[in-house]
């Protein structure tokens, strides 16, 4: 069968899922779009051209924006991927390589991807007035001029660039997923929890270092350390978060359990967790 | 004619290092000939489905030995054994591992499709397959419009569409009503029986164990016990569950 005329089928049959991954893929398109076009917008640049921190601020949120997306998407495609592992297994049992399973995979995603991608731009397209006046208005500058409508085509490319790297960056990253699945597991697909993070002590203590040298760092009063340091805060900041939640919190969780009193204790919250 | 030629097969999981090493399965021996139709039972627990997974190449044995015609299984590669599975082994499975995405007929030419056979050869042999498993009024449905019965009678047209050497089932009737299930073992006699086909049905139902010719029981991971069907049915069953309860009755 063709894998394009599956990659449809597939589509058409999982669209409740895809539903929700158009609307928050579709938001995240919108978002990068409205940032870009506003450091690029005439009316946004004329207000700040003697104010660089907004220019700055513009540059962390966009960064800020685009590594949240990043790893949203692609964990979310990787935890969708696992919730399919029966089906993909199966075609794996009946011949399909692995190779040729995520090309199906990574069709799917393309076809949703693109067509997300247009909704997303056309709606940032839609509202980019809007956004440059909130902005304009929010940041107290004393604009008086007219805000006009545009389309920003510069903008519109690297919006498009940048998601079909991501796209790219998805479908190596589910084809890593496929090849770590086996067989065996077909037999007893129901049986298998998703290996549980053990995460260190180091890796907690690292995160908490981070997290709270990047918030020292933001809460000094000073406007020229904010400002030169905003990039640096906003890298300490996220790695420290990331960290945490991908390496410290389930060793937290996992010295919990292994104390009896605590675990015993606030039992309801460990189940409550591990749901 | 030999199918398959199992030596010594051992498995163990764990590594040497762990301390919660488990022996799955201890020297198993055993040899299956073509057309025939052996059940594999025990407790749970006992190895059968470890067995299973071992011969239908998704596992491979700690040590030991197992070939199919003449082919050693052990030492082949990964893209050798996808080949080996498609061309020798057909898999039927508890909860029938059925595409939702397609319609059974798509279901059950998937193998074929994927090898990239000619439409006219795959519709052919569909037709009489579905024919003969009563399931051709039903074939342009999907999984969730049909009844389990049928669906897990698809799942056995598929298995059988690219002729295997061997059928591969790993309790069948599991997810089935009584009368669904029977028909499902009378489906398999009559495809043993029809296109002599070789079947391996690995259950812990007595009823299901009984439609078997010959019998492995295992326990702890060791063949304990073998038995042969006789021309009386009823019989065969007696002695199934007298074999069943020594199992059990010894561990007292």
């Amino acid at each position: 069968m063709n894998l394009f005329a599956l990659a449809l089928r597939n589509i058409r049959l999982n669209r409740k899922k895809y539903i929700m991954y158009v609307f928050s893929l579709g938001f995240s398109v919108f978002t990068v779009y409205t940032f870009l076009a506003l450091m690029q917008n005439e009316s946004v640049k004329l207000a700040f051209q003697y104010d660089t921190r907004y220019q700055m601020m513009l540059t962390s949120f966009g960064i800020i924006i685009l590594v949240f997306v990043l790893f949203f998407l692609i964990s979310s495609n990787n935890s969708f991927i696992r919730a399919r592992k029966k089906e993909l297994s199966t075609y794996a049992l009946f011949g399909m390589t692995n190779l040729r399973i995520g090309t199906l995979l990574f069709l799917e995603t393309l076809m949703v991807g693109m067509v997300t991608l247009a909704v997303g731009m056309g709606a940032g397209i839609f509202f980019s007035k809007l956004m440059a006046m909130f902005l304009l208005d929010l940041s107290l500058s004393n604009y008086v001029g007219d805000i006009s409508f545009t389309i920003d085509p510069m903008a519109m490319y690297v919006t498009a660039l940048l998601f079909v790297v991501i796209f790219c960056m998805m479908g190596l990253s589910a084809l890593r997923v496929i090849y770590q699945f086996e067989l065996v597991d077909l037999f007893k697909a129901d049986k298998i929890s998703e290996g549980k993070q053990k995460g260190s002590v180091l890796i907690l203590v690292l995160s908490l270092v981070l997290m709270i040298a990047g918030y020292i760092l933001a809460s000094i009063k000073s406007t020229y350390i904010v400002v030169l340091g905003a990039i640096p805060i906003l890298i300490l900041v996220i790695t420290g978060t990331y960290l945490f939640f991908w390496g410290g919190l389930p060793k937290v969780l996992s010295m919990t359990k292994q104390s009896k009193d605590f675990s015993l204790l606030y039992c309801n919250i460990q189940v409550a967790y591990r749901d | 004619m030999q199918v398959l030629k199992v030596e010594n097969i051992s498995k163990v999981y764990g590594t040497k290092k762990n301390s919660n090493r488990y022996t799955a399965l201890r020297s198993v021996s055993f040899e299956v000939n073509q057309g025939e139709f052996i059940g594999v039972t025990g407790a749970s627990g006992s190895g059968k489905t470890t067995l299973l997974n071992i011969l239908g190449s998704l596992d491979k044995p700690t040590t030991g030995k197992y070939s199919m015609n003449g082919n050693d299984i052990g030492t082949m590669h990964k893209n050798e054994l996808a080949k080996h599975r498609i061309e020798n082994i057909g898999f039927i499975f508890q909860d029938y591992n059925l595409l939702e995405t397609m319609t059974l007929k798509e279901n059950i030419i998937l193998p074929l499709s994927l090898m990239g056979k000619d439409v006219k050869t795959i519709e052919a042999k569909l037709e009489k397959l579905a024919g003969d498993l009563g399931i051709l009024h039903v074939i342009g449905k999907y999984p969730y419009e049909v009844s389990g019965g049928e669906q897990q009678r698809a799942a056995a047209c598929r298995a059988l569409i690219n002729n295997p050497k061997m059928i591969l089932a790993d309790e069948p009737t599991g997810n089935l009503d009584s009368k669904s299930g029977k028909d499902l073992l009378n489906l398999l006699s009559f495809i043993n029986m029809e296109y002599k086909a070789t079947i391996l049905l690995v259950t812990h139902d007595v009823f299901a164990a009984s439609y078997c010719q010959k019998i492995l029981f295992i326990r702890d991971g060791e063949i304990y016990n073998e038995l042969y069907a006789g021309n009386d049915k009823k019989q065969f069953f007696d002695s199934i569950i007298d074999v069943m309860s020594m199992l059990g009755g010894e561990r007292k």
